[in-house]
């Protein structure tokens, strides 16, 4: 399962060298879904400053092996910590954007003495809240889907997958590939209860105009997480790095660090 | 959230320079700190009609550009203090409120001064050099001349117009080989009043000086003839007007074919993983090298921080040197103000750091500070003479 410890992963590191780097914390950086480490690269270098940063692959991702098993977001953890004893680093901080803030919520509740401080970057992790209308619809999309794959078991047609799904399945879903039952499973996963656990001084960076998890999922988080700070930058989407907003992101961390040194 | 300053965030405009401008003006709003400032795209189109709307901080946006169809809004400064911001063209006296202008022009009517008289005209808070330092900037061989008389040593070069090759070619070619340093071949020719290497030629002969040129003057009514100097290398820093000027860690380009080319500065992705151009963030280059003797460091440090003294220069700036393999000897070729991408680069790599966040923090402070000396000053005075 996922603390086996034989399924590989890509990592690199970022200001790990030269006579200093020894006295600086190590920071671990994890991806968004469908994307890999060169996403976070640019943040990476200007917070090598500070950190020795190791950028990950997440599992099916990148350069990093397929799981063989349907993995939640609490065996990418298990994993994530084993990779981290593997390179031989104890405690560090943790910084997650999307699906790897999910990762990041899980891994600062599962051993919370070995993170430092917690910065989610439009993280997933909990359900996105939804209106009356929006719930609606979910449940009549969820009546059709069950009728159609009974429809497709029964009469041997495939009515799920060549007209509900070019329809009305993500695109997340529609690109994840192998990765498919992992998307699904993981998707559906709330962490609230973890997001209640995290002791580690957490720092949540969420874009205005979010529209894969929306700044209101973002308030969620901070309010289930304890003493939590938040901002939104106006007139940035899901990856507010993007361009050269990874120095404006870079700047709040600085900041943050500052005023929470560990 | 506390009331954010409204930045208009001028670029495109009418010069060679237009995508370059878009990149680096998108560059400079993704990195801007938008829990203080409110960014306003002001986008000016190569008619020399200005837009604004949010389609406008998209760079898909330019490839189909449609200003209708993404209901853009028209706009324009009136040259007339106290209006408060931008004029919408379509409604009589209704103004979108802006607090501080942002121009981030490369080339012609935007980087030599006019866009800065404009400014004046209308007495508006604005990032980035003067009307005066911006139009020598501008006139690369006017700008050396003007440094050479406060003693900075600055590279040879001649300076020849249309008109008058158009009248006797042989002529100039000739004054062209009787200037110091361009007796002999190859010889760099460039447009004297653009940059990006745009229209940038190399002649190696009587007969490619006057082809060149005359590929240069599709760009420019005058260009700069210049040593093709085989055993120099370049450098360039930045300097930083504020509360405490300050002059960034230096920079070795690295060209592909002699000299730095466009394709060199801004169709090569510099290793990032989209292949997008990052404008000048995508050159090739080596940032405070280890193996520069620090005596040229600090000498090119200190002709920067004089030339930007001498031309009154506000705002970032990044200064070009040529070095000397042979002997070390420094020569100021050009300054460009604002620099590609801001020259970011190079202060996020100086100590202590400045982030690009930070560094739009200290042009926008800047350039309130200006404003308000500028307040200070009785600039008018009350009809006497005509009421006697």
């Amino acid at each position: 399962m996922a603390n086996s410890t034989d399924l590989s992963i890509f990592s690199v590191t970022v200001g790990a060298e030269g006579a200093s780097a020894a006295s600086k914390p190590w920071l671990l950086m994890m991806h968004g879904w469908g994307k890999n480490h060169l996403d976070l690269r640019p943040m990476a270098e200007l917070l090598s400053t500070t950190y020795r940063v190791l950028l990950v692959d997440l599992p099916g991702f990148g350069r990093s092996a397929l799981p063989k098993e349907v993995w939640g977001t609490r065996d990418y953890a298990e994993r994530l910590y084993a990779h981290l004893d593997q390179q031989g680093i104890g405690r560090c901080d943790v910084l997650g954007h999307s699906f790897g803030g999910r990762v990041a919520i899980r891994m600062a509740a599962l051993c919370p003495d070995r993170v430092g401080r917690l910065f989610l970057v439009a993280s997933s992790g909990i359900p996105r809240p939804r209106s009356f209308a929006q719930l609606a619809k979910m449940r009549v999309l969820g009546l059709v889907r069950s009728i159609l794959k009974f429809c497709d078991k029964c009469s041997g047609t495939h009515l799920f997958a060549n007209w509900f799904v070019p329809r009305f399945a993500s695109r997340d879903y529609l690109q994840a590939g192998a990765l498919r039952p992992i998307f699904v499973k993981t998707v559906n996963e709330d962490a609230s209860e973890d997001a209640r656990k995290i002791k580690a001084p957490t720092l949540l960076l969420w874009g205005q105009e979010d529209m894969e998890t929306p700044v209101a999922l973002g308030q969620r988080l901070h309010q289930l997480i304890n003493g939590s700070e938040m901002l939104v930058f106006p007139g940035r989407g899901h990856e507010p790095f993007e361009n050269a907003g990874h120095h404006l992101l870079t700047t709040y961390i600085t900041r943050f660090l500052e005023a929470h040194a560990a | 959230m506390r009331q954010r300053l409204k930045v208009a965030v001028l670029f495109g405009g009418r010069s060679v320079e237009h995508e370059i401008s878009v990149i680096s003006a998108l560059q400079m709003i993704s990195a801007m700190d938008t829990l203080r400032y409110d960014p306003i795209p002001v986008y000016i189109d190569l008619s020399g009609k200005w837009f604004t709307g949010k389609p406008l901080l998209q760079r898909s946006f330019y490839r189909n550009f449609d200003a209708a169809a993404a209901g853009l809004e028209n706009v324009t400064l009136l040259p007339q203090p106290g209006l408060g911001g931008l004029s919408r063209t379509s409604a009589p006296n209704s103004i979108l409120p802006v607090d501080v202008f942002f121009p981030l022009f490369h080339g012609r009517f935007g980087e030599d001064g006019c866009i800065q008289g404009l400014f004046e005209l209308a007495e508006v808070p604005y990032v980035g050099c003067g009307v005066l330092a911006s139009a020598v900037a501008m006139s690369k061989q006017r700008c050396k001349t003007l440094l050479a008389g406060v003693g900075l040593p600055v590279l040879p070069g001649c300076l020849v117009e249309k008109p008058d090759v158009l009248r006797d070619l042989d002529a100039q070619l000739a004054r062209v080989a009787a200037s110091p340093w361009l007796e002999q071949f190859p010889l760099f020719v460039k447009p004297n009043n653009s940059g990006s290497s745009v229209g940038i030629g190399k002649a190696a002969n009587r007969e490619e000086l006057a082809a060149t040129l005359a590929n240069v003057f599709v760009y420019d009514v005058e260009a700069l003839v210049e040593p093709c100097l085989s055993d120099m290398f370049e450098v360039n820093v930045s300097v930083l007007a504020g509360r405490a000027k300050r002059v960034s860690v230096v920079e070795i380009p690295v060209a592909t074919a002699g000299a730095l080319t466009y394709e060199d500065k801004y169709l090569r992705s510099g290793g990032k993983k989209s292949g997008e151009s990052q404008g000048m963030a995508s050159l090739t280059r080596v940032i405070d090298p280890a193996d520069l003797d620090p005596g040229i460091k600090n000498t090119i440090t200190d002709y920067a921080r004089r030339a930007f003294d001498a031309l009154g220069c506000r705002g970032v700036a990044r200064f070009d040197f040529m070095v000397s393999k042979a002997d070390g000897r420094i020569y100021l070729n050009e300054l460009n103000s604002p620099p590609g991408s801001m020259a970011f680069y190079l202060w996020e790599k100086s100590a202590p750091r400045l982030l690009y966040t930070e560094l739009v923090d200290c042009l926008i402070e800047d350039a309130l500070d200006r404003a308000g000396w500028r307040a200070s000053v009785k600039w008018e005075m009350e009809f006497r003479a005509l009421k006697q």
